[in-house]
Order: structure tokens, then sequence, then C-alpha cells
């Protein structure tokens, strides 16, 4: 009866994230990623300057005890605007990334399920995604529809759920031939349960980390936009629009403020969330032990 | 005159592969009656699991086939039922357990959960009410410390542990035909000795009809009340239990059971059949086993033989129990 008392039950996923936290480098990830978030989302406490408030006395400051990180051309607090910027370009990276799950696993796991003419149909998709250059759509659509931030996360998803596609399709396909699938056929569930209760949760460490690195590829691709000034319209500030706004030879020469923090911040965000993924991979897959 | 669960008249069951099509089932009869057991006995290959397969309506798409035959569960005829009226009866009055209990369980949810989820499918009960039932459920198919079990993960449940739970799952909504696809092979003997003694047990106590499995004659004389010999798809022998062993009519029957591990004597070589179940392209012109077959006559290698009637409950499929008439009649 000793025995009963130590054994404790743990899920595939606690068992996980016990490994993970053993991972340094994703630690250091993942709370660096924790205090970005933090700091964007509680931006109103830490700094006491409006975000777009104009005050051309003071512009082009150097960084003091007033303004931590000096002020840009019309006088606007930097530090201030960074903290808003983060939650600009963190939610492009959330929701971008959730357009493109959602679409990559509902058409993945439909077409790896069933097989036959739906799934080429679906792969042949896949592949006419793939074949489109990022840049040049963005750029194409954002001039049609105009720049700002909905486009730029629509954009972003739109073209960039294939590769998730492709890789549930290939968990399905192989889980779909497990004894458990079929038990649960034989225990009388339709098909739209066993996908929902049965695969999905199979296959979800895969989704995790493809969406974590996804998230990276988010921020870099408004960054990317908005420094084109296709994404985020000033006055709202973004990682990607401050470093644009930062572009004239005279900044780059005398203002570095305006341009290294922004810089920094993506690098060390995309850097963080990729630690934080390669550490989930290894955490959570199950052949990898340690 | 008993009531039949389940009845299956001329079932054929193929597959199309990229070499062609091919009848995995062909032409297969049996009944099973009201709480009787039914063993189907033959090597690998020989359409037994897609027999079972076929029953549940869950036989490999696309590529494998019903073409013929009708499976009357109750007097219902399944293969007329819709997607959707089968799923109601999977599960739930045609249960079935799988061959390899390590993973016919969904490695991320807790065993409870998975119990729940038949019920909620089949009973409409709600989760909370679940719970207790799953406990039962357990306590029934006689795992230690049902409490626990149901908050654990099949990762931390042993082999035998898991047939349990697969079996528990299985009676679940008390199905009236139970489909056992070798359940115990996976399991080392005395685990399987359990299993059939619970499986046993539950027949008695739900009057369940069970369709039985396996390759393993021993469990056969343990469990069948009437058994059914397969080979190449095709039944050979039909009859009860005792009558099987007893006076065994088939070759492939006898030769099934001299190859028997407690036949051999010590310091010999174990009997086996010569040569392999034939290739479902390449099926020889005469009876399937004639090949094989120790016994084989001239007309054995040029026709098929069909199913005969010796007495009221034996059949055999085999050239040497027909006079020499009508074996001439038929050349």
């Amino acid at each position: 009866m000793s025995l009963d008392k130590s054994v404790k039950s743990q899920s595939p996923w606690q068992i996980g994230f016990e490994r993970l936290k053993k991972n340094r480098l994703a630690m250091i990830g993942f709370t660096l990623l924790c205090i970005v978030v933090t700091i964007s989302v509680f931006a109103p406490l830490l700094t006491s300057y409006d975000r777009d408030a104009i005050d051309t006395l003071n512009s082009y400051q150097k960084p003091s005890a007033e303004h931590w990180l000096g002020t840009d051309e019309l006088g606007r607090d930097t530090f201030t605007r960074l903290l808003y910027g983060g939650r600009i370009s963190l939610s492009v990276g959330l929701v971008s990334t959730s357009i493109a799950v959602l679409i990559g696993v509902i058409l993945g796991t439909t077409g790896g399920y069933h097989g036959g003419h739906i799934d080429n149909i679906i792969m042949r998709i896949v592949d006419i995604f793939m074949c489109f250059p990022f840049f040049l759509i963005a750029i194409v659509v954002a001039a049609i529809l105009g720049p700002s931030i909905w486009n730029v996360m629509i954009i972003s998803g739109i073209l960039g759920w294939t590769g998730i596609a492709r890789i549930v399709r290939a968990e399905v396909l192989s889980l779909k031939e497990r004894e458990f699938i079929e038990a649960a056929r034989a225990l009388g569930l339709n098909s739209r349960d066993i996908i929902i209760k049965h695969i999905i949760p199979n296959i979800m460490a895969p989704i995790i980390v493809y969406a974590t690195l996804g998230i990276a590829r988010g921020i870099l691709s408004e960054a990317g936009l908005s420094f084109l000034g296709l994404g985020v319209k000033p006055p709202t500030p973004s990682w990607g629009n401050m470093l644009a706004a930062a572009q004239s030879m005279r900044s780059l020469r005398l203002h570095w403020w305006l341009w290294i923090p922004p810089g920094c911040l993506v690098f060390f965000m995309i850097l963080s969330i990729n630690f934080l993924g390669d550490g989930l991979r290894d955490a959570l897959d199950p052949k990898l032990k340690q | 005159m008993q009531n039949m669960t389940l009845e299956i008249e001329n079932l054929v069951t193929g597959f199309k592969t990229s070499d062609g099509a091919f009848n995995a089932v062909d032409g297969v009869d049996f009944k099973i009656e009201e709480g009787k057991v039914l063993g189907i006995v033959g090597e690998s290959g020989c359409g037994k699991s897609i027999t079972s397969l076929s029953i549940m309506g869950l036989v490999p798409k696309p590529n494998g086939f019903i073409s013929s035959g009708k499976i009357l569960f109750e007097g219902q005829d399944l293969l007329k039922l819709s997607e959707e009226e089968m799923q109601k009866i999977r599960g739930n009055r045609i249960a079935m357990i799988f061959q390899e209990p390590m993973t016919a369980l969904n490695p991320v949810f807790k065993i409870g959960f998975q119990i729940a989820e038949i019920l909620e499918t089949h009973k409409n009960m709600k989760r909370s009410e679940c719970k207790p039932i799953s406990i039962e459920l357990l306590k029934k198919v006689g795992l230690p410390r049902p409490e626990k079990v149901v908050e654990e993960y099949p990762h931390q449940l042993s082999g035998g542990m898991r047939q349990r739970v697969m079996i528990a799952m299985a009676l679940s909504c008390n199905p009236k035909l139970l489909i056992a696809d070798e359940p115990t092979t996976a399991l080392d003997v005395t685990v399987q000795a359990q299993v059939l003694e619970l499986m046993k047990d539950l027949k008695a106590e739900f009057q369940t009809s069970i369709l039985f499995i396996t390759h393993d004659l021993g469990v056969i004389a343990e469990m069948a009340d009437n058994v059914l010999v397969m080979y190449a798809g095709k039944v050979m022998e039909e009859t009860d239990c005792e009558t099987l062993f007893d006076e065994p009519l088939h070759p492939y029957t006898n030769a099934l059971l001299n190859s028997r591990p407690e036949r051999i004597k010590p310091g010999e070589k174990p009997v086996c059949i010569p040569g392999m179940v034939p290739s479902p392209f390449d099926m020889p012109r005469g009876c399937a086993f004639a090949p094989r077959c120790a016994r084989a006559m001239d007309i054995c290698k040029e026709k098929k033989p069909a199913l005969k009637a010796i007495s009221s409950n034996h059949k055999v499929r085999c050239w040497q129990y027909y006079s020499e008439e009508e074996q001439c009649q038929n050349i």
C-alpha cells in the first residue's frame, strides 16, 4: 500500500514539461518571453507618458532620467512606444499563428484522416500556396487592401498554414493506423469525434512546437512589412515601423536610441521563442528520453 | 429453436490492390446463438480478422469492400444500414476487443475518460454520472484499486490490466455480441487464463454471445461452444467443440491438431504443416489446401469441394467425404 501513495498520475504533458524545465536555454527563452509579454501587457503602468503625445520642443532627446530611451523626431517617448509596440508585434505573431494553425490543422487532419480524393485536393492546394513568394503577395495585398495591422495578420496567417498542414497530415497518416483509432471506431464514434477527441490531442506536441516557432515568424514578417511601410500604420507603434522611422542616415549615425532598442527586442524575442520552440520539441518528443 | 444473435450468409469481402482484386473472405456462412461462443481458428492470413471487421462494418476503405452476403444481427441486415446507424450499434450492441492491449488505448487520456466517452456516446450520460459506473465496470473485470485506475493513463498499466480495461470498455453498454479478435495473444499464459476466465463469467452474467477469433486451439477448447476452421477465406470445417477435438474430419483440422506443442514428445521435432497459405493471387484451381494436404487425391487438385453436412452439427469441405459416385458426377 505504501507503493500506491508514491505513484502519482502524470499525464504525458506533465512529463514533457518536467523535461522542459531541465533545458536551460529553453527556460532562459521562456523567462525573457514572459518578461516582454508582461511589460507589454502592463505598459500603461510602467510609463507615465502617452503613446502618441507629441512634444516637438523635446525632439531627439538623448536617453535621460526623464526619457529612459530618449525621444523621437516628434518628441514622443521611445521607451513608451517600445512597450506599446510590443503589444502590436506580439499580437500580430499570435493572431497570424492562430490563423495558420487553425487552417493547417483542419485541412491537415481532414486530408490525412480521410485520404483519397479529399487528401489529394488538399495537398495540391498546399502545393499551390507554397509556390507563392511571401513578400510579393504580402506587398500586393497590402497595396490593394491598404496597410493595416489586420491585413498583416491575415496575410501572414493565410500564407503560413501550409507547413503545419503537411506536418499534421503526416502525423495523422501514421496515427490513424494505430489500434486505438480502430478501437474508437469499433466503439461507435463518428469521424469528427475521432479527429477532435482522439487524433488532435495526440498530435498536440508537433502543433505546439510549430506554433511557437510560427509566432517568431509572425513577429519577423510584421517587422519586415512595417519596415517597408506596408504593415502597421503610424502613429500606432510597432517594432517594425519604429525601425523604419529611424532609417535615415542621420538617425542611424546620431540617434542610436531610436533603432537599437527595437532592433534588439526583435532579435531577442525571436531568439528566445526559437530556444523555447526547440526545447519544447525535445521535451515533448517521446522518443527522446535523456 | 434458439434465438440467433448473429447469422452470416455467404459473406464475401474483397480487397483491391495494385496487383488486382482478391477475396479475403470467400463465401462464409455461420450462426451464433444467444449466449454461445463461436470460435474461429486458422493460420494467419486466412480471413479470420476480416470476417470480424466485416461484421463491424470496419473493413478498411477504400480498398476493402463487401461484395455480397448478408450479416443479420438480431434479424437486421447490418450491410443495409447507413454509417450513422452503424455507429449506434458499434460499441453499444456489438463490441470488439482487439489483439494488442498495448496500443488499443489512447495514450493521452485517463482510463476513466475513455470509458466515460463510450457511455456519453451511447447512453447519453453526463460526465459526472460516468465515474461511479466506470469504477463499477473496472471492479467487475477484476482490476485492483479501480478508484485509482480511472485516474491513471494507459502507460501506467500492465498489458493484462489494459486488456481488462478494454474488456470493461467493450462491456460498458452490455452488448449482445462481443467480438474478441485474438484477445489473449499478446498476454502471457497466466494472465491469458485469467482473462479467459473473466470472459466466461461475463458471458454467463450478461448472456452475451461471443465471436472468438484465435489461432490457439487450447483457447478454443477452453472457450468455444462451436468452432469454425477457416483456411484461405473459406470455412473448412464447422462443428461443436467436442467433436472437433474428438473426431476431426478435415485433413487441415487434423494437421492443426497434430501440430499442437502438447502433442510433441520429448526429443521429437514438432510436427508442422508443410508449405504456406497460398497467396490470394495464386489460388490453386482445386481445394485451397490440396498442395499441403497429405491425403490429397487427383480430384482435389482439379475441383473445389463444397461444404458437406456429415451430421446435423458437423460440416466439412473435403472430397474425402464424398462418395466415389458424387466425385464422378462432379468431374
